[in-house]
């Protein structure tokens, strides 16, 4: 049937058959009035006129549209409303009341916000750096104050080197943590307690140990009262073995690392 | 609210056929609304951006049940579609048990989009204009899909419908 979307199910063949003409309407057909250009309808209008078998379709067309026209009257009802409003407006409060209370995350981002919080934690950080600053200062100093003596020593007795130069300058420390890090230097102080050291560090320390206790007859008797911890470690009858059987004992890390001292360069 | 809690309401249930759902897609619905009302487009008219909405929840809701819901309808009464295309008492008042079915009966078949173009234009009164917005399609889209929906209903509808 010409215009029929049934055409749709009909072989090919069939389909070729159909007027071009009716072909040109068979979406137009399914379409109202205000959905089509006012030219589309006027021609379409006037398509049906010339063509019964369109105007069949049509007329079922608009019969199936009537039907559901009735079923666009039949409008489903809430069965309780104002219960469903009270839902929504429950759930909107709750999630507004997840929305103000915070996390312990959100409160902490919160709180850093704060004016006063941020210059708390500017005085912290600054007592902090300043306590570290007097610190080191006084070692600076202490050990300043020991290589002076030392180097005064040393002058008077011009046969003889510097035993030791301390490292003080606080602007190499940076660079003495990577130099230590790439491995061209031996050690790294990382607090008051504690060195990161290598086992070539601990051979060179036992050695300048026994070498320091060489020197320490020859300090003159003010070196003594200047520094008696320094003079009594030095004094103390304690050999090579003693040592680093005590260094053994300390931690395993120095454990560890003076096993790895090649026996044939191990301290007598 | 009320007013267009209804509003939203019908559309979701004639979309979605259960009351149940339509209920939960609407409280899901004003809960957006709600949260995303400072991102509102003023250009829009309300109840287009509330049945964007809506259609948005129902399309999901739609694609995730298609296999769940086609067996529990093989138990439904066809002459609800008789009822439909031949009616004798207009006046009748339907349940929304009946109406659901009716709904379910005619387009259970429609792929998503097409349902719910066909409920928005033709069972809500929708203009195409209107319709194109809500889902953000052109309008010669939703009249192609118009088409197809109505071409699909008339060949469920036209053996019901008496001469």
């Amino acid at each position: 049937m010409p215009g029929d979307s049934s055409v749709n199910n009909l072989p090919h063949s069939f389909q070729i058959e159909m007027p071009m003409e009716c072909a040109r309407f068979r979406k137009a057909m399914y379409l109202r009035k205000d959905e089509l250009e006012p030219g589309e309808w006027t021609e379409f209008q006037l398509h049906l006129t010339t063509c019964t078998a369109c105007a069949a379709t049509y007329l079922e067309i608009e019969r199936t549209q009537e039907a559901l026209a009735r079923l666009k009257n039949r409008t489903p009802h809430s069965t309780n409303p104002v219960a469903m409003a009270n839902a929504v407006i429950g759930e909107i409060e709750r999630d507004r009341a997840r929305k103000t209370s915070a996390g312990v995350y959100d409160m902490i981002v919160l709180r850093l916000g704060l004016p006063s919080v941020r210059l708390a934690i500017a005085s912290v950080l600054t007592f902090v750096c300043v306590s570290f600053l007097v610190e080191y200062t006084s070692g600076y100093v202490h050990v300043k104050g020991l290589e002076s003596s030392m180097g005064t020593y040393s002058s008077s007795q011009s046969d003889m080197s510097a035993p030791f130069l301390a490292q003080t300058d606080a602007a190499e420390v940076v660079s003495d943590l990577s130099r230590f890090a790439m491995g061209k230097k031996s050690f790294f102080e990382v607090s008051g307690n504690w060195v990161m050291i290598n086992k070539k560090s601990i051979e060179d320390f036992i050695l300048l140990y026994n070498e320091l206790q060489s020197i320490a007859p020859k300090l003159p008797p003010d070196f003594r009262a200047a520094h008696p911890q320094l003079w009594k470690l030095l004094t103390k009858k304690k050999d090579a073995r003693e040592l680093d059987a005590l260094l053994k004992e300390r931690t395993s890390l120095i454990r560890e690392l003076n096993d790895l001292i090649p026996q044939e360069r191990k301290i007598p | 609210m009320e007013e267009y809690q209804g509003y939203a309401f019908s559309v979701a249930f004639r979309i979605l056929c259960d009351e149940d759902e339509a209920r939960d897609v609407v409280q899901e619905a004003f809960i957006r609304i709600w949260s995303s009302l400072p991102r509102y487009n003023r250009e829009l008219k309300f109840t287009t951006w509330m049945y964007s909405i809506v259609a948005h929840l129902c399309f999901d809701k739609l694609r995730t049940r298609k296999k769940r819901r086609t067996t529990a309808l093989e138990a439904v009464d066809p002459s609800l579609l008789a009822n439909v295309a031949a009616e004798h008492n207009p006046e009748r008042l339907y349940s929304n048990k009946e109406l659901a079915s009716t709904i379910e009966m005619l387009t259970e078949k429609l792929p998503p989009k097409q349902k719910i173009i066909f409920v928005l234009r033709d069972l809500q009164g929708l203009s195409v204009r209107e319709v194109s917005d809500i889902l953000r399609l052109s309008e010669s889209s939703v009249k192609t899909n118009l088409v197809y929906a109505r071409r699909f209903l008339r060949e469920q509808l036209t053996p019901f419908i008496s001469d």
